[in-house]
């Protein structure tokens, strides 16, 4: 191109330059021939026939009788025409510039000087002058012969000097056509050599198309390419498969009428018209994206697009790129189901043995209790001894499933931890003390070191005692006459307290070290058949310990013996909740009260759990009316009143919380009599379903009596017993505030409670929003947990629940109950005053 | 103007020429001064027995021309007025052929009638407005304006440009 530019400017100064000197030539050659012109030497030649012509004219007047003036003046006048004409025209400028034509012509003008005054003047005159003119006119012929030859010469060199420029001129013309010839060569071979470029570029860009255009056409996507309007400029035979359309059916269509399904043009349309105007790119240039297409016959199916732009020839247009994606779509979606259907045969599995072992705990209860009963009753020595083996039977049986249980929930999250506080030594020596007789009929040794125990750790004792037990019994089961140490360290810095349990028995292969842990894992036969179990016992203590914030490990060598070691947290100082009482806490905080003789209602399906309720409930001398289901049991509740109600949960038809709710809710004699839930499992979310149901309290079965009498202690309310069973009211606050303080506080409170109390049952409370009747009754359940008040607490915060639920029935016996036990507590803060200050 | 359009505005002229003439035939009067210009020849219109005669008067009667040119015979920019060739031709019947013009030196030469259009050469008597003597080329002299038109600077038409003119001749084809 730039070869090219420089050969047309080449030709372009070439045409300049002979345009210039052919223009020149011309002038020169036109001087030439002005100077050769016939008039130019014609009026040289001329002034010396002129002036011959005065001097025949005088010549003649001279002789003359009568001279003709006249003609003598014509001819001068001509003569000094001539002379003037040669001073002034143009044609002479040159000639003139020669100071030897100058020297004549200014004789010349000289002469005409002379004698111009004669010839203006009279005839007289100028006829006496005749004869000196004949003289004068005489002399001058030689002056007019030299001007006229030197004119002549002049022109004639002067002539050959113009030639000889022009001649130059024609040459530098001729050369200067040469090189533009030249140059045009050139640009002729540049341009031929362009020519044979673009028709190779043009063939090989040929070849590229076709290239293209056998790639595009062989593509296994579809392609499709659309103008910025969306017109279909290409279309390949992929596409014509995907979508149906063949390409001259497809060619010039609109894609969105094509291909873009009836619910998505709306948005395709858009999304086009705003990337014309905002250039804005939201699919182009993105990557496969996944869409939805539409196939000639209307069928809607699943695509995967990737959007390009690109400018051709000054136009930008969009190629899609689309791949039918059906059947990923369609294996992608048998995946989901084939995992999904996995998940929920894993979650009935396990929802299986959750229920399995629930309902292996039921008859359980039932065989455990029958012990209980046997044991106290009379019987031979023999049968004691077989009892014994009944009971611990039947006490390992309930391990195993409380085990598989405690897996299970484990496995669904749903631990639900008791923080309470623990003396580490107290824990290890008790255990220790209960172990003692098993570990040594095993011919084994026990010992503890709590030495370097902290004095107070927070934790769930239950699960504790439960992870360090089962480390125990293992040690038990793989020792042979050798000794187990129970250990207890604290770790300060690291603010967490070890446990280990060392054995000297047979060691475990390091690479089974890591797998013992696992679930349903015992090592070999072996074992199995040197100690029975279901191999989840250290399973379940890694989840428990791994709940409680801390960890297990062991170390161990084959044959001489193991290490299991328990870090724990040592945990942050609780307060003792009074509604998230179990029967374990319960057993263990409470001694069974003396009974006070009850009217009861118990409401339990199975027999035996009956049978053996009713046993316990009126040995301790209460009195018991039996409901076999929740219907019977809410009919019974209806006809008379109890002094409180023992609801099984699980029964068919109308459950435990419903039929709690069924009593609550009517207008019968034991609306507000407490009643207690029996039940397999205690969750946070159950306890909080009970007490918005309007259950007061909780058991969780297998039952045992001092765990029964005790939380029918604690329930009976102001059924007149409450000075025997429950401890002096506001003893706490008693012993830690001074007396003033306490009483002010009291004093407060009573004040506090008592105006909720009263607004409760106005008509104005009832207009509150929901929320802020609960946020009120939530306030002054606070004051009464912190003084101490738990009944009332318990009660309010049952109200709450409910009010939280909007759970009218609830509501109800809610406020039913907080009139009535505001009574019982109202009588104790005034006793309380009256005690202190009497 | 193109050469197409001048010889058609001729046409018409040398057309309305024909039929003027009669009438003009008998309207040129004698001269009454001295005679400058004396035409001879094939004319139709005649005051002196063959010729047509014209004093000063009779020339500047006929209407003037006055232009501006350059010649190469004298310095600078000169103004002539005169009577058109075109409009002498056309009063004196002459339609084609040539003429032959004389100068008081007998130099002659030879004249197209074609050269006598509007816009052409004069018969200038004036010369700045002053009358020209013989000595100052007068007191008849043919210019033709050079500036005005490119095709009068050639050296044909600067040997038609006679001056000092008494005579013409009028030569038919």
């Amino acid at each position: 191109m730039v070869v090219l530019l420089a050969a047309l400017t080449g030709i372009l100064l070439c045409l300049l330059a002979i345009w210039f000197l052919v223009t020149n030539v011309q002038r020169e050659i036109n001087a030439l021939a002005v100077a050769n012109s016939d008039t130019t030497q014609w009026t040289l030649v001329q002034s010396e026939v002129d002036l011959l012509a005065l001097l025949v004219a005088v010549q003649d007047a001279d002789h003359a009788a009568r001279p003709d003036l006249q003609d003598v003046r014509r001819r001068y006048d001509v003569l000094y025409s001539r002379v003037r004409l040669i001073q002034q025209s143009q044609q002479f400028v040159d000639l003139r510039t020669n100071p030897e034509v100058a020297q004549n012509v200014a004789t010349f003008d000289a002469f005409l000087d002379r004698y111009t005054p004669l010839f203006d003047g009279p005839d007289s005159a100028l006829e006496a002058a005749v004869p000196s003119l004949v003289g004068d006119l005489t002399g001058l012929r030689s002056t007019a012969r030299d001007f006229s030859l030197q004119g002549i010469r002049f022109y004639a060199e002067d002539s050959d000097i113009k030639r000889e420029r022009a001649a130059a001129t024609l040459a530098k013309i001729g050369y200067l056509t040469l090189a533009l010839v030249l140059a045009l060569l050139v640009g002729v071979a540049i341009l031929v050599a362009l020519y044979r470029r673009s028709i190779r570029s043009e063939r090989s860009e040929a070849e590229a198309r076709n290239r293209l255009q056998e790639v595009i056409a062989t593509s296994l996507d579809g392609i499709i390419a659309t103008d910025s309007e969306g017109r279909v400029i290409e279309y390949n035979g992929a596409a014509e498969r995907v979508f149906g359309y063949t390409r001259d059916e497809a060619l010039g269509r609109d894609m969105a009428d094509l291909v873009v399904p009836d619910h998505l043009r709306a948005a395709h349309v858009a999304g086009m018209t705003r990337y014309r105007t905002t250039r804005e790119r939201r699919v182009v240039g993105k990557g496969l994206v996944r869409m939805e297409a539409k196939r000639k016959d209307g069928v809607v199916f699943p695509v995967e697009l990737s959007l390009s732009s690109a400018t051709f020839g000054g136009e930008e247009i969009l190629v899609s790129f689309l791949r039918d994606i059906s059947d990923r779509v369609a294996s992608e979606q048998e995946l989901i189901l084939a995992r999904d259907r996995a998940v929920a045969g894993e979650r009935a599995k396990a929802e299986l043995l959750a229920v399995m072992s629930h309902e292996m705990r039921t008859p359980l209860n039932g065989i455990m209790g029958s012990i209980e009963l046997l044991q106290s009753s009379k019987m031979s020595p023999k049968h004691k001894t077989f009892l014994a083996a009944m009971k611990t039977s039947a006490g390992l049986l309930l391990h195993h499933v409380n085990g598989v249980l405690s897996m299970s929930r484990a496995e669904a999250g749903q631990l639900n931890l008791v923080v309470s506080e623990i003396d580490p030594a107290v824990l290890v020596q008790e255990l220790v003390e209960s172990q003692r007789h098993a570990i040594e009929a095993n011919g084994n040794q026990i010992r503890s070191d709590a030495s370097a125990a902290p004095a107070r750790m927070w934790a769930d004792a239950l699960r504790l005692r439960q992870v360090i037990l089962n480390l125990v019994g293992n040690a038990n089961k793989f020792t042979r006459s050798g000794e187990i140490l129970v250990e207890c360290e604290s770790i300060p810095d690291r603010g967490l307290v070890e446990f280990r349990v060392t054995d000297s028995g047979i060691g475990i292969a390091e690479e089974n070290l890591e797998r013992i842990f696992e679930e349903f894992r015992t090592l070999d036969t072996s074992y199995s058949r040197q100690a029975e179990g279901t191999g989840l016992g250290l399973a379940i203590s890694r989840r428990l310990v791994q709940a409680m914030g801390g960890e297990i490990g062991v170390n161990s060598e084959l044959g001489e013996g193991s290490l299991f070691w328990v870090r724990l947290p040592v945990g942050t100082p609780v307060q003792r909740d009074a509604a998230t009482r179990t029967a374990a806490e319960a057993g263990s905080d409470h001694r069974a009260a003396p009974a006070s003789a009850m009217r009861l209602l118990l409401v339990e399906d199975n027999q035996i759990n009956r049978l053996i309720a009713r046993e316990m409930l009126k040995r301790s001398g209460h009195h018991v009316v039996e409901a076999h289901d929740g219907r019977e049991g809410v009919h019974l509740a209806g006809q008379q009143v109890f002094d409180a109600i023992l609801m099984d949960i699980s029964m068919p038809e109308m459950d435990g919380v419903e039929a709690t709710r069924v009593i609550r809710g009517a207008d019968g004699p034991n609306r507000a009599t407490p009643i207690i839930a029996l039940t397999a499992h205690a969750l946070p979310e159950d306890s909080q379903r009970y007490l918005a149901a309007g259950i007061d309290a909780a058991l969780v079965k297998p039952l045992n009596i001092a765990a029964l009498l005790a939380t029918l202690a604690s329930v009976r309310g102001d059924a007149g017993l409450a000075a025997t069973k429950t401890a002096v009211p506001f003893a706490e606050l008693t012993e830690s505030l001074d007396r003033q303080t306490a009483a002010r506080l009291l004093a407060a409170f009573r004040g506090e409670a008592e105006d909720l109390v009263r607004r409760s049952v106005s008509a104005k409370w009832a207009e509150l929003p929901v929320d802020v009747r609960a946020d009120q009754v939530h306030k002054v359940a606070g004051s009464a947990a912190v003084l101490g008040a738990s009944e009332l607490h318990q009660v309010l915060k049952g109200l709450e629940t409910a009010y939280r639920q909007d759970d009218a029935a609830g509501v109800a016996v809610g406020l039913e109950r907080l009139a009535r036990v505001w009574g019982t507590t109202r009588g104790a803060i005034d006793a309380w005053h009256a005690e202190r200050q009497g | 103007m193109c050469a197409f359009m001048k010889n058609i505005l001729t046409g018409l002229v040398l057309a309305a020429g024909f039929v003027a003439a009669p009438l003009a035939a008998e309207t040129l009067p004698p001269p009454t001064g001295e005679v400058i210009l004396s035409v001879t020849g094939d004319i139709s219109v005649r005051n002196d027995g063959d010729s047509a005669v014209f004093d000063m008067d009779m020339l500047r009667g006929m209407g003037e021309v006055t232009f501006a040119t350059t010649t190469p015979w004298t310095e600078g920019v000169q103004e002539f007025t005169g009577v058109s060739l075109h409009t002498l031709a056309e009063r004196l019947g002459v339609a084609s052929g040539s003429i032959k013009a004389t100068a008081i030196n007998d130099y002659a030469i030879d004249i197209p009638v074609t050269d006598a259009v509007e816009g052409g050469p004069i018969l200038a008597y004036l010369q700045n407005g002053k009358p020209m003597s013989v000595r100052y080329n007068g007191p008849l002299w043919l210019v033709y304006p050079y500036d005005l038109n490119e095709a009068y600077r050639s050296e044909v038409i600067y040997s038609r440009s006679i001056w000092q003119l008494v005579r013409l001749d009028v030569v038919a084809d």
